[in-house]
């Protein structure tokens, strides 16, 4: 670890100071704990507030109101500022019914946005996606599974999973002598998905905690930096 | 101070008023009438100086009529019962009927007092003297106190009266004023009735048209314009010619009526003077001006209406005197009223039972000891064998004499309602006073009398009052009918009368004071004629007689007010009383009853519903108080107010509902499962307090042996500082990712977007760093992005510290364009318009700097100098920790991209929901690189040093950890759970 300036070296050592607050947790929830969050929070928002005047607010809001070359121009940019000044409305109870133009105007756009994306970025897709490996021509062309049976089994598992999968959250029933009950192969089915989800949670599980130990190793190679860089003088 | 007591009603007052202070009522004669009788009281007679009825009368007077309407004393509406002035009582009784009284001394009653009626109806006072006393002393006439005062000289008529009883025959025309002569010889000439069997007398103006026939009579009777059957003028009347003519023949002053007194009353200022005849000019002027009484009921039948019989009689025995039949022979037809049955009094007031034969006895009797002049006059005869009292046959003569019956009989038939058209000459004739009441006899309702009351004497509008109050009871015998029960009031009607014949079948010639003394006067029943008339003075009766006329007057107008009907039907429905016998002609019958309109009659005093609906508000009180109730309100918006009209029973509370309950019927297993399920719910929100945990208890050793582990295992390579294991094998996407970014153009840009937390940035360092670092060794200028407050940061310590080796500066090499706003909306935004979006870099600049706008612009630097669009960029790589931002940038920005080179590192807790994009198929991620791992791995490719390489043994070494600890608690764990069911087992055992 090289410490260009003394800024880094002081950063590196209220850097470690917090780490070892954070590790105090061991202990159980404590005062260096809670100062340590509080501290990450706060400096977070901070810097976030700040990010958010400089490359939000001053070049979209600000200038544009303070130009006035250019009239056409300035009252386009005057929407948005008068937008943004009734969406301040909604922080007083009574005047909060002015921020709803705002609002509605944000989440109008945003909807349109998000499911415009979903649909041609994530829905078609993926469909398309799931429907290939069900390709009967992928198998005529290649009836000896050249690309490896790996490859082919792959796309068993992965059409069984993604069915089994979807009939699992598949909750109808028909009305039966002692109860309800769904039909046998939405059953059976719904099983087969329950496995795969299971996995699939695993999965998950597995690279939280692959995030959690590398951010780990990332503190303890960061711990023997610093030790190695005290020990040899900086 | 002395007090006076008001005739009409009854109350007292001080003796400087001249009119009372309650009613109003005229008190001037009472005023001066102590000066002329000092040894009396102001009405003429007090206490008991009064016969007892007439103190009967007095004392229940005031009690019945004073409080009744004390408000219209003197407006002497013959239709009001309870109108004051001379009424029956003895408050009411005028005062010269007093005085008359007072100066008569009682004397043995000539009627043997057998009936009930005895007991209430006293033998007339005025008649005893006149069986027994001597006449008395002649007095001299005082003057009128005053022009109005009638109370005056009606108190001298009673001196008169004795003057003339005591002077007799011998007594000079001067010595009695002239209206007190005519009052006298009225007196008789009403006491005769006429006819009851004609039944032209029903025509309420009949008195009217007799007296004007009587004055018509001063004209001269052989009028060729009469066309009465028996028109002649009676002996009496012709007398009055002869009075005339002799006054005449004096120096009784015959002009203008408007020069001369128009009341007459001013004579007798000259009758003090016996030189000066007494007969009041105007009467004079009747003498010689009057139409010819036959041409007035001539007249009168052209009206429509009919001369009563008698008064045809009248006319016809002035015409053939010598066919008029004997007294005697007349008195025993009267004698014997049963004789001709109960014979209906009179709708005429001045008809008399036992008058339909002709003349009554009284007037024979008079005819017979009068003068000449006076000879066929015979007041009180209209019973058989009863003479005529020498006081007032005597009055009689000098009335006769003085021709004052004509004033007299026109003062008392002033209100007559028919006036014949052809009078109207004599009327101009009459004294105001009196002219004034025969308009209103033309009118045929007393509506005008409040205007002319001034005109009225007050002991005229006494004679009204009887006639009104008439409806009220009858002390005979006949049973009252239905109707007329009804409407008088039980203690109105005296012992003994509990039903009597209707009030307006009383005549008032059958005057008795016991009716009086209630109030009504009394209805003459044929068969108790002759009772009541013992009991009541000749000329009291005589005076009585009048009323009929305004009774009449009153009925027709009643009629007409209340009933509009047909004259004919009127007839029909009114003189249909149940109590009159069959057969008895309609003519017959008093009209009087056309106030009732069936048996079952008003009472009196008792409105009926109807009628009483129709009383102005002022006059009934408002019928609220039983509908508004005091308690406060309980329903409604009003609820809780008091003095609310209360609503109609029922619908103030039709709302409430019924009240059900609500408990539920469960069985106690379904209690206790509850009661369960409610004490769970309640701890799971009950603070629990937070207990101190042992640094040594069963878990936190276990946490402690965790962490140990894992700090040994991932400490141990770094300081051992040897290989444990080797790099991972380079994956494909790998070389797929070397070749893309070897394949870049040169001087291409390459958009590396920061869009993870400070926290996942050792991981991501290592993942990203080894790519960056290909990219900068390629020194490919570097765009710097992020769609989060802190990536910019963050990117900009990757850039500048992690790879610092590199020697990137900003705005040369790379540049940070900061932060996207907005979300999906912006990285859309960002897409389409990257310029626009982001006109402002995270450059390091001072806040003062970013004024300068073209310096600040990120794009005007180096590295973006060609970037218009995305698709300028040969190299989006985005490093991120989120999967949702990852589809989002994937959804908005990567259609945007140029193809293939979207590269997406992330974290390993973000792998399995971004490698769906990634195997595809569709080229929406080229290549991922996952955490540690895939920087440990893309260094391998690169054959370079870096922070995976360094993170990858430890990762190693700790992931094994895990995994060891993972069997090792699973085992541990099933060792337990083992060692559980072996212990059951062995419970078992």
């Amino acid at each position: 670890m090289v410490f260009q300036t003394d800024a880094d070296l002081l950063g590196t050592l209220v850097g470690l100071v917090l780490t070892l607050f954070v590790f105090s947790y061991l202990l159980g929830d404590n005062a260096v704990f809670r100062f340590t969050i509080h501290l990450f929070v706060g400096v977070s928002a901070g810097l976030a507030a700040a990010v958010a005047l400089r490359n939000v607010v001053v070049p979209h809001l600000l200038l544009p109101v303070m130009d006035f070359s250019e009239p056409l121009e300035w009252l386009w940019s005057f929407l948005p500022f008068l937008l943004g000044l009734l969406l301040l409305a909604k922080l007083s109870p009574r005047l909060s019914r002015l921020g709803n133009v705002s609002t509605a105007f944000i989440v109008g756009v945003g909807a349109a946005a998000a499911v415009g994306g979903a649909v041609l970025g994530t829905l078609f897709p993926q469909v398309a996606a799931a429907t290939s490996l069900l390709d009967l021509n992928a198998y005529l062309a290649d009836p000896f599974l050249s690309t490896g049976f790996g490859a082919f089994f792959n796309r068993v598992i992965a059409v069984l999973g993604t069915v089994a999968a979807l009939v699992y959250f598949h909750f109808g029933a028909r009305p039966r002598p002692g109860g309800y009950e769904r039909n046998r192969l939405i059953e059976i089915g719904a099983q087969i998905g329950q496995v795969f989800i299971a996995v699939t949670f695993g999965v998950l599980f597995s690279g939280v905690f692959m995030a959690a130990l590398a951010a780990l190793v990332n503190r303890v190679h960061f711990f023997s930096q610093v030790i190695e860089t005290v020990g040899q003088g900086f | 101070m002395a007090e006076l007591q008001c005739p009409a009603c009854g109350q007292l007052n001080p003796d400087h008023l001249e009119t009372c202070q309650h009613c109003q009522a005229d008190l001037s004669a009472l005023v001066s009438g102590p000066g002329d009788m000092p040894d009396e009281s102001p009405m003429g007679m007090e206490g008991d100086d009064l016969a007892d009825w007439l103190l009967s009368m007095r004392e229940e007077e005031p009690d019945d009529d004073a409080g009744d309407e004390p408000d219209y004393p003197d407006e002497g509406d013959p239709g009001s019962p309870s109108a004051p002035g001379p009424s029956p009582s003895s408050a009411g009784i005028p005062d010269w009927l007093a005085a008359l009284s007072d100066e008569v001394p009682p004397a043995a009653p000539e009627q043997p007092a057998d009936s009930p009626e005895d007991d209430l109806a006293d033998p007339s006072p005025a008649e005893q003297p006149l069986a027994e006393d001597p006449p008395h002393e002649t007095q001299a006439i005082p003057p009128v106190d005053s022009p109005e005062g009638p109370p005056g000289w009606l108190t001298d008529l009673a001196e008169g009266e004795d003057s003339v009883e005591i002077s007799g025959s011998s007594m000079q025309v001067g010595d009695l004023p002239d209206w007190v002569e005519g009052l006298v010889s009225s007196a008789g000439q009403l006491k005769a009735p006429p006819p009851a069997a004609e039944p032209e007398t029903e025509s309420p103006q009949a008195g009217a048209d007799w007296l004007a026939d009587l004055r018509g009579d001063d004209e001269g009777a052989d009028s060729p314009d009469s066309d009465q059957p028996g028109g002649e003028i009676p002996d009496w009347l012709e007398g009055m010619d002869a009075i005339h003519e002799e006054i005449e023949s004096t120096s009784m002053p015959a002009g203008d009526p408007d020069e001369g007194d128009p009341t007459g009353f001013a004579a007798e200022d000259e009758a003090l003077d016996p030189s000066v005849p007494q007969v009041p000019d105007w009467i004079a002027q009747l003498a010689n001006q009057d139409p010819d009484p036959r041409e007035s009921l001539e007249t009168t039948d052209e009206n429509g209406e009919e001369a009563p019989d008698w008064l045809e009689k009248l006319d016809s025995m002035a015409e053939s005197p010598a066919s008029e039949p004997e007294p005697d022979a007349r008195a025993e037809e009267t004698a014997d009223p049963a004789g001709e049955g109960p014979t209906a009094p009179e709708p005429d007031g001045l008809a008399q039972p036992g008058f339909g034969e002709g003349i009554p006895d009284w007037l024979d009797e008079l005819q017979s000891q009068t003068p000449p002049i006076f000879g066929e006059i015979q007041p009180g005869g209209d019973r058989p064998g009863e003479a005529l009292p020498d006081w007032l046959q005597a009055s009689s003569e000098e009335a006769e004499l003085a021709g004052e019956e004509l004033s007299f009989e026109e003062e008392s038939a002033g209100p007559e309602p028919s006036e014949p058209a052809g009078a109207g000459e004599a009327q101009e004739d009459m004294p105001d006073w009196l002219s004034g009441m025969t308009l209103d006899a033309e009118a045929g309702e007393f509506e005008g009398e409040s205007d002319e009351e001034e005109a009225i004497p007050d002991w005229l509008a006494g004679f009204e009052q009887p006639e009104v109050e008439e409806i009220a009871e009858e002390p005979d015998d006949e049973p009252l009918p239905d109707w007329l029960t009804t409407m008088v009031p039980a203690e109105d009607q005296p012992a003994g009368t509990a039903e009597q014949p209707p009030a307006s079948m009383a005549e008032p010639g059958d005057f008795s004071p016991a009716a009086e003394a209630a109030g009504v006067p009394q209805v003459d029943e044929p068969g108790d004629a002759q009772e009541e008339a013992d009991g009541i003075p000749d000329w009291l009766s005589n005076l009585q007689e009048q009323v009929p006329s305004l009774e009449q007057q009153e009925a027709g107008e009643v009629q007409d007010w209340d009933v509009d009907l047909p004259e004919g039907e009127q007839q029909a429905e009114v003189d249909d009383p149940e109590w009159l016998p069959a057969g008895e002609p309609d003519e017959k019958r008093d009209p009087l009853p056309a106030f009732s309109q069936g048996p079952d009659e008003i009472a009196p005093g008792d409105v009926p519903d109807w009628l009483e609906a129709m009383r102005p508000e002022d006059d009934a009180p408002a019928p609220v108080a039983p509908e508004v109730s005091d308690a406060p309100e309980q329903y409604g918006p009003l609820a809780g107010m008091r003095g609310l009209l209360s609503a109609e029973p029922g619908i103030g509370q039709a709302g409430k509902p019924e009240a059900y309950s609500v408990k539920l019927r469960i069985s106690d297993a379904q209690q206790g499962s509850m009661e369960a399920l409610r004490s769970m719910v309640e701890a799971e929100t009950e603070p629990q307090p937070a207990g101190r945990k042992s640094l040594f208890s069963e878990q936190g050793i276990l946490r402690w042996i965790i962490v140990t582990l894992l700090f040994l295992v991932v400490i141990f390579p770094f300081f051992l500082d040897l290989p444990i294991s080797g790099l991972p094998p380079m994956a494909r996407p790998m070389g797929n990712l070397g070749r893309l970014i070897n394949d870049l153009p040169a001087g291409a840009p390459a958009l590396v977007i920061v869009d993870f937390e400070p926290g996942m940035s050792g991981e991501l360092n290592a993942a990203a760093g080894a790519v960056i670092d290909h990219l900068m060794l390629r020194e490919t200028p570097l765009a710097l992005v992020s769609s989060s407050p802190l990536g910019p940061a963050l990117g900009e310590r990757l850039v500048s510290r992690e790879l610092a080796q590199h020697g990137y500066t900003y705005g040369q090499d790379y540049v940070n364009l900061g932060y996207i706003p907005g979300g999906a909306t912006g990285l859309q935004n960002f897409a389409n318009f990257p310029r626009a979006s982001l006109p402002l870099g995270y450059d390091g600049l001072p806040f003062w700097g970013l004024l300068n706008i073209e310096a600040a612009n990120p794009w005007n630097q180096a590295p973006l100098q060609n970037v218009g669009a995305l698709s300028d960029f040969g190299l989006t790589l985005l490093v991120t920790d989120n999967p949702d931002t990852t589809r989002s940038w994937i959804e908005q920005v990567h259609p945007k991209l140029k193809p293939g080179t979207f590269v997406v590192i992330a974290s390993a807790q973000a792998e399995p929901l971004i490698l769906p994009y990634y195997n595809s198929g569709e080229g929406q991620v080229a290549v991922l690189v996952t955490g540690v791992a895939g920087g440990a791995s893309y260094e391998a490719f690169l054959t370079r040093e870096g922070p995976g390489r360094a993170y990858w043994d430890s990762l190693g070494l700790g992931a094994l950890a895990a995994i060891v600890l993972l069997f090792g608690a699973g085992s541990f764990n099933l060792f337990l759970y083992y060692r559980q069911l072996e212990s059951e087992r062995k419970g078992r055992r």
